[in-house]
């Protein structure tokens, strides 16, 4: 059995988008109970996964491989260590609080909630796998159903922000994909094992073409993250997602780009992740910077949260350059800050789609995103109000919450490794409470707009969606320790693998 | 050096009847298929389809041929290859490859055409009759052994290919195809049967097993090979006509809108496969790269092919024309793994495997495209707005056989071009590297037309959106190269070997 739940978890939701394909187009009850009803094993299942990990053994668990093409040395290839077991957890959840939220759509619903569970598949496959040519296959699955979530159920430039994000991703991936087959032929025996190939140090001797290959994945990881200059594709995209999908969007899928960089970019290629490190550090930094900067600026509200990913993966970003610097020794402070990216991974997805609903639901109402249209909802509506002021304080980090914890880690661990880089990106999360509480004062506080006057509280199905959300921010707030000893031994091994760099 | 004029006094019967079952199959049935087809009209009922009626017939005699071919794929001499008439033809694992493919698309092409002629004012028994000759001239072509026989193969083809585009008597576009496919077609080939000559002249022998045991023999510094280089060159001409390769592809948009749909698909896929399978024999032996050095040229050209294929693809409007850049782009493709031969032991199989896959997620586009033009006669890509509702589960396939196309998991299409890419990547000097760049960037320029089809379909709404209710024939097609382009994916070992039996089978020659 341990060596089937990872492939059960992956695979039981899109087993229920092709039942979903059977079902009568006219029941919708039928067709969203089918989806819910299958994202529920892959929830349980994860927060399986989760308690019977055993954090103190080093390397993979609940492994399953078996031969797939012999010709080309690809397996069928599970395993999860302490990186991959939070964000599994992070992406099942968000799905079935999606579909929950989703319960409004009524158009065209047998598709959605096929492509819903569809993409869950594609998102848990990338975390549970262990081979390239695997990982790569489920890394673009998570790309089609996205383009039809936007494309179908977007906002007015839907067709437009489908085929942008479809076509930025795909150039990051197709480089990768040649990255990966040439770390396939630089590998003796030649694998597409990803744990054989970080064994192996593939370009070990080869310095320049150690730097091309980092430089492909980190292509298609940065402009999943997104990264500046690499981020033009995401406020389109976010903007015009339906909620669900901005969602899953900024929760799970910019996960996957910092996801790569711990799994892939920092262990397999250390020498390069050294020498390259301080530019990543700096991309961070005016992703920090700029991402907050334009937030301010926003008189969307959804814009307003699109750019805010941009700022807050940015810390991400800091942390991963931080964890890969080139200074030896100060392993506390790297995996400190290799802790707090991870943490604020957790805690992005958490918060960061909980401010996608909460937007989603003022929307639902008013049709209507622009802040200076409202005002003074606090009063009209106490308990949006509640959800909106917590989540917006937990982003822009306040202590006792999740936001918090994982910024303090950053900058705790990269100060003393990039000492200036870190004291300017401390201007970030000035500017961060600046467009979060301004965007609070221009929906809550102030004079009511008389055209919302009658506006309806949040309603049991909102509150279900967000409630869990809610808890797990606090919770994580209070006891990061949770988390941390969950991820401790695989970061510090991590820490190991960029060592090997030389420093 | 062996004589080669007292060896074609040998050329005699020595044929094994169990190795040429599949042609034997074929041409008896071709015939059988116009003499009842003679009769049938006497005591046809219309619009019945029946066990005697041209398409019936023609399906089974195309699925007994199928049966045939496959049957040889399992017999263990057939990998290494045996040779008959006297060297003409051999049955080996290459020919045996593309006698499956040619028989399997030309049983799908016949299940299209029967909706596509519904209500037409054709001849029936002659275009069946017809397309099981094409099927014989692909078997013979893929199995050709000697430059005469490799000559005849393609002018058979040919022949029945022209008349097969310009079936449509009535429609002017249908002949105007038939009339440039067939100028194109006879300016190269008589410039492929120039470098023959060629070849011929330097050789003494049309085999081109001797051809190249003779130049392997001769020192490097006697062979004259500025001269072999044009008569490469000039074959290459006849052969890349036959692939719609850059710049002999101007025949193919034209020759692809204006025959009958099931006709293209034909033509995109079992002609084109035809045409590299005679191309990997003889550049692999008769014309290997270490004899005369083509890979250069070959990355020029496949460059070209890519880009002009899928940087003209962009703005057509009509599906069979933007499908029929599409397919020179996927030629593109499939020449670098010619060009990477010389340099790869992947490069074979790796073309061999792409061609395999290309032919069902290709087959299937075709008749997703034949079901709707039957359906609203129309091929103007606008006119799939709405296709998610109208037509379902075509729409869903529609869209699986184009992200194959353009190479995007889960469909066998990646595994395709993984696998090519692997060939081009292996050598460590990095001669294909640039030539994989391209070919990436040419990946992500596909999808853009690629995934506006799909934009029409799914996202743009239909003005009229009565359900097009496909035959069960249809579906079932659809279904089954679904299935393969799918199937192939997650469990390509027995392809890939195949593919790799090939590649060792020409290697040893």
């Amino acid at each position: 059995m341990d060596r089937w739940i990872l492939t059960l978890t992956t695979f039981v939701p899109l087993a229920g988008a092709v039942l979903i394909l059977f079902l009568p187009k006219g029941n919708q009850r039928a067709i969203k109970w089918t989806a819910l009803i299958f994202s529920l094993p892959t929830l349980a299942l994860s927060i399986l996964l989760w308690t019977g990990y055993d954090y103190s053994k080093p390397g993979f668990q609940y492994v399953l491989k078996l031969p797939w093409i012999q010709s080309l040395n690809v397996h069928y290839y599970m395993g999860v260590d302490g990186i991959s077991i939070p964000l599994i957890f992070l992406t099942a959840l968000l799905t079935t609080l999606s579909l929950v939220y989703s319960w409004i759509i009524t158009e065209r619903p047998k598709e959605y909630f096929a492509l819903f569970l569809f993409l869950e598949t594609g998102m848990i496959g990338v975390f549970t796998s262990l081979d390239f040519f695997q990982f790569y296959i489920f890394w673009e699955i998570s790309l089609v159903p996205m383009y039809f979530l936007i494309g179908i159920w977007g906002g007015p430039r839907r067709e437009y922000a489908a085929i942008k994000f479809f076509l930025y991703t795909l150039v990051g991936s197709v480089a990768m994909l040649l990255a990966i087959i040439g770390v396939y032929f630089y590998t003796d025996p030649h694998t597409f094992s990803i744990p054989d190939a970080i064994r192996q140090l593939p370009f070990g001797d080869y310095g320049f073409l150690q730097s091309l290959v980092f430089f492909a994945f980190f292509l298609a990881f940065a402009i999943k993250v997104p990264m500046w200059p690499f981020h033009t594709w995401l406020p389109d995209a976010h903007v015009e997602a339906p909620t669900a999908g901005s969602v899953i969007l900024a929760g799970i899928l910019l996960k996957l780009g910092g996801y790569g960089f711990i799994r892939i970019s920092l262990p397999m290629f250390p020498e390069a992740a050294q020498k390259y490190s301080i530019y990543l550090a700096i991309l961070a930094l005016i992703s920090i910077i700029y991402g907050a900067l334009v937030a301010m600026a926003q008189k969307d509200m959804k814009k307003l949260i699109a750019y805010s990913s941009v700022n807050h993966m940015g810390y991400v970003m800091l942390g991963i350059a931080a964890a890969a610097a080139a200074v030896t020794g100060k392993v506390a402070d790297k995996t400190m800050a290799l802790s707090g990216a991870m943490l604020q991974m957790f805690a992005h997805g958490l918060i960061t789609g909980a401010l996608f609903l909460l937007v989603g639901v003022i929307y639902e109402r008013t049709h209507n995103r622009d802040l200076d249209q409202f005002g003074g909802l606090g009063a009209r509506t106490p308990i949006y109000a509640g959800m909106l002021s917590f989540m917006a304080l937990a982003s822009l980090g306040l202590p006792g919450l999740a936001g918090f914890v994982s910024e303090f880690f950053i900058f705790r661990g990269a100060l003393p490794i990039y000492t200036v880089i870190t004291a300017l990106a401390g201007l970030g999360i000035i500017l961060n409470a600046a467009y979060l509480l301004w965007m609070i004062q221009r929906v809550l506080l102030g004079p009511l707009n008389p055209r919302w006057a009658e506006l309806p509280d949040l309603d049991t199905r909102e509150a279900i969606s967000l409630v869990p959300l809610a808890a797990l921010t606090l919770l994580v707030g209070i006891l990061p320790v949770l988390l941390l000893t969950t991820f401790g031994r695989s970061l510090l091994d991590v820490i190991a693998a960029v060592a090997r760099g030389g420093g | 050096m062996s004589s080669p004029r007292s060896r074609a006094a040998e050329v005699s019967l020595d044929f094994n009847i169990v190795y040429i079952s599949p042609e034997l199959i074929l041409a008896v049935g071709g015939m059988l298929v116009l003499a009842v087809s003679l009769g049938y009209r006497k005591w046809a009922v219309p619009g019945k389809v029946t066990p005697l009626s041209p398409e019936m017939l023609s399906i089974l005699v195309l699925a007994a041929a199928l049966a045939a071919s496959i049957f040889l794929a399992t017999k263990p001499g057939v990998h290494k290859g045996v040779s008959q008439f006297g060297g003409l033809m051999a049955v080996d694992a290459l020919a045996v490859l593309f006698k499956i493919i040619a028989a399997f698309s030309a049983i799908v092409v016949a299940v299209l055409a029967i909706d596509y002629f519904q209500g037409m004012r054709i001849h029936r028994g002659e275009f069946y009759a017809l397309l099981i000759f094409a099927v014989l001239a692909i078997n013979s072509l893929a199995a050709s052994t000697d430059m005469i026989m490799i000559y005849l193969s393609i002018e058979f083809l040919s022949l029945t290919s022209y008349v097969l585009v310009g079936y449509l008597k009535q429609d002017p576009r249908s002949n105007e195809a038939a009339v440039k496919y067939f100028l194109f077609g006879a300016v190269a080939a008589a410039v492929m049967l120039y470098g023959m000559t060629i070849l011929y002249g330097i050789s003494a022998t049309t085999n081109i097993r001797e051809m190249n045991a003779i130049f392997t023999r001769i020192t490097p510094a006697h062979l004259p090979s500025h001269i072999l280089f044009l008569a490469a060159l000039m074959i290459m001409i006849g052969f890349g006509f036959k692939i719609a390769m850059v710049p002999f592809h101007q025949w193919a948009p034209d020759a692809y809108e204006g025959a009958p749909t099931p006709i293209t698909a034909f033509l995109s896929v079992a002609s084109k496969a035809a045409g590299f399978a005679v191309i990997v024999r003889v550049f692999s032996t008769a014309l290997h790269p270490d004899m005369v050095n083509w890979g250069p040229v070959m990355m020029v050209l496949s460059g070209f092919t890519m880009s002009v294929g899928n940087l003209t693809a962009i703005p057509q409007v009509n599906i069979k024309r933007m499908l029929a850049y599409s397919s020179i782009g996927q030629a593109g493709y499939l020449l670098i793994g010619i060009a990477a031969i010389r340099y790869s032991p992947l490069a074979i199989p790796a073309t061999l495997l792409y061609l395999f896959i290309y032919v069902f997620m290709n087959l299937g586009a075709f008749a997703v495209v034949t079901l709707v033009s039957t359906r609203i006669n129309s091929d103007d890509i606008r006119d799939y707005a709405g296709l998610a509702k109208r037509a379902p589960f075509a729409a869903a396939s529609m869209v699986f056989f184009l992200l194959a196309l353009a190479g995007i998991p889960p469909t066998a299409g990646f595994l395709a071009k993984f696998y090519l890419f692997s060939a081009a990547i292996q050598p460590q000097d990095g001669h294909l590297l640039a030539l994989t760049i391209v070919a990436i960037a040419n990946a992500v320029i596909s999808v853009y037309y690629y995934m506006n089809v799909v934009r029409v379909m799914f996202f743009v709404k239909a003005k009229d959106e009565t359900p097009l209710a496909p035959s069960p024939a249809m579906n079932f097609v659809v279904g089954l190269t679904l299935a393969a382009t799918l199937v192939i994916l997650l469990y390509p070992q027995p392809f890939i070997e195949l593919a790799h039996a090939s590649a060792k089978m020409l290697a040893a020659m």
